[in-house]
């Protein structure tokens, strides 16, 4: 019996002491420690709203409200909260040029004796407009020719057709032509070094896509030509 | 069984049940930190083995401003607020290096993965890392 009473103790305390962890822990209680988000190709930056609770019977002060990316703004209207009060932690991120799947974290410090690091999470997903495959252009002249033409696909992402409006290369080190692989949907670029050009060292050149999409900023895309 | 022998018995007893009921609990427990600060996950690489690299480009992918405050020697600033600025910079004075290792703050942002997925895509390179831990345990080593 002795036996038995020390082998079930040993069994469940672990557990007993991990149970703790699960509990609702007095302090900051989030609505939502959690936003989702799909942007839509429009937008420029989202706007979340973080609302809290001090469920604990004591004032707590939020010491610290610390994003983990520059892209990430947190405000908070006041740092000290009394038992039962509600506040917003109010977040904006912006987008910038990032693409596809974002996690931005934004972690509370406070004062309260339990629960006083909460990690706040903004998962946006961000859609990609263009796809340019690839966007370096590399002759590595000790194993292939100078005179070899390589090629950039570029591909509209979403349903609206788009038409590519100018390419402009910063220099006349390359050459180029393109052409339509699909309405609307696809086209390649075929870039050729200029004739004659001559490497020593590395040759360079940017090319500029002006796309008709209608945020002009983002139908800009860029790709680069490099000899060496 | 004698007295010696039981409680040798009974001991051994306890610690196998207690190593069970641990193994348990590590396995199901929902709030198991994901992060292991020795653990080295594909692509990413130590500050140690990064400072043995040959010809290595670091690459700061944080913010502008966080850059202007202190960063690694050397590093370049790349990031996702203005990419193609950034990049269009870089690839103005890019010699052809082939191993880079991007950073950010630390452990929690994903800014490094992000700038280093678009390196990889750009330049179709697979020699390029992420530091793990970020800048702040590149401090940390430098103290």
């Amino acid at each position: 019996m002795k036996r038995l009473v020390i082998l079930l103790s040993s069994l469940l305390l672990p557990f007993l002491v991990n149970a703790s962890d699960l509990k609702e822990t007095p302090g900051l209680q989030f609505q939502n420690q959690v936003i989702e988000h799909v942007a839509d190709v429009s937008e420029t930056d989202f706007k979340g709203v973080f609302e809290f609770t001090n469920t604990s019977k004591e004032t707590i002060e939020i010491l610290e409200v610390r994003p983990t990316c520059g892209c990430t703004i947190a405000k908070l209207d006041k740092k000290i909260y009394k038992p039962g009060e509600s506040g917003v932690i109010k977040t904006t991120f912006t987008y910038g040029s990032r693409e596809g799947k974002q996690t931005k974290i934004i972690v509370v410090s406070t004062d309260a004796k339990a629960n006083n690091r909460i990690k706040l999470t903004m998962k946006i997903d961000i859609p990609k407009i263009f796809k340019m495959t690839p966007s370096v252009l590399i002759w590595k002249t000790e194993t292939e020719s100078i005179n070899e033409t390589k090629t950039v696909l570029l591909e509209s992402l979403t349903s609206d057709p788009i038409i590519i409006e100018s390419i402009k290369p910063n220099n006349d080190n390359f050459s180029y032509t393109y052409e339509e692989i699909e309405a609307g949907k696809s086209y390649k670029i075929t870039v050729t070094p200029r004739s004659g050009l001559v490497v020593e060292g590395i040759i360079r050149s940017t090319f500029e896509v002006q796309t008709d999409f209608k945020n002009r900023a983002k139908g800009r895309l860029k790709f680069y030509a490099l000899a060496r | 069984m004698q007295g010696p022998q039981k409680t040798i018995t009974q001991i051994f007893w306890i610690i196998l049940v207690s190593l069970l009921a641990s193994g348990a609990t590590y396995l199901i427990h929902p709030n198991l930190p994901a992060w292991d600060p020795l653990e080295i996950r594909e692509g990413e690489i130590s500050v140690a083995d990064a400072m043995a690299l040959e010809a290595v480009i670091w690459i700061d992918a944080r913010s502008e401003e966080e850059y202007n405050k202190g960063h690694i020697p050397g590093a370049i600033l790349i990031n996702e607020d203005d990419w193609d600025s950034y990049f269009g910079n870089f690839m103005a004075n890019w010699g052809g290096e082939t191993n880079f290792v991007v950073y950010c703050d630390n452990r929690l942002c994903d800014r490094s993965t992000h700038v280093a997925d678009r390196l990889k895509s750009s330049l179709e390179l697979e020699t390029i890392y992420e530091l793990k831990g970020g800048w702040q345990v590149w401090l940390q080593t430098q103290q």
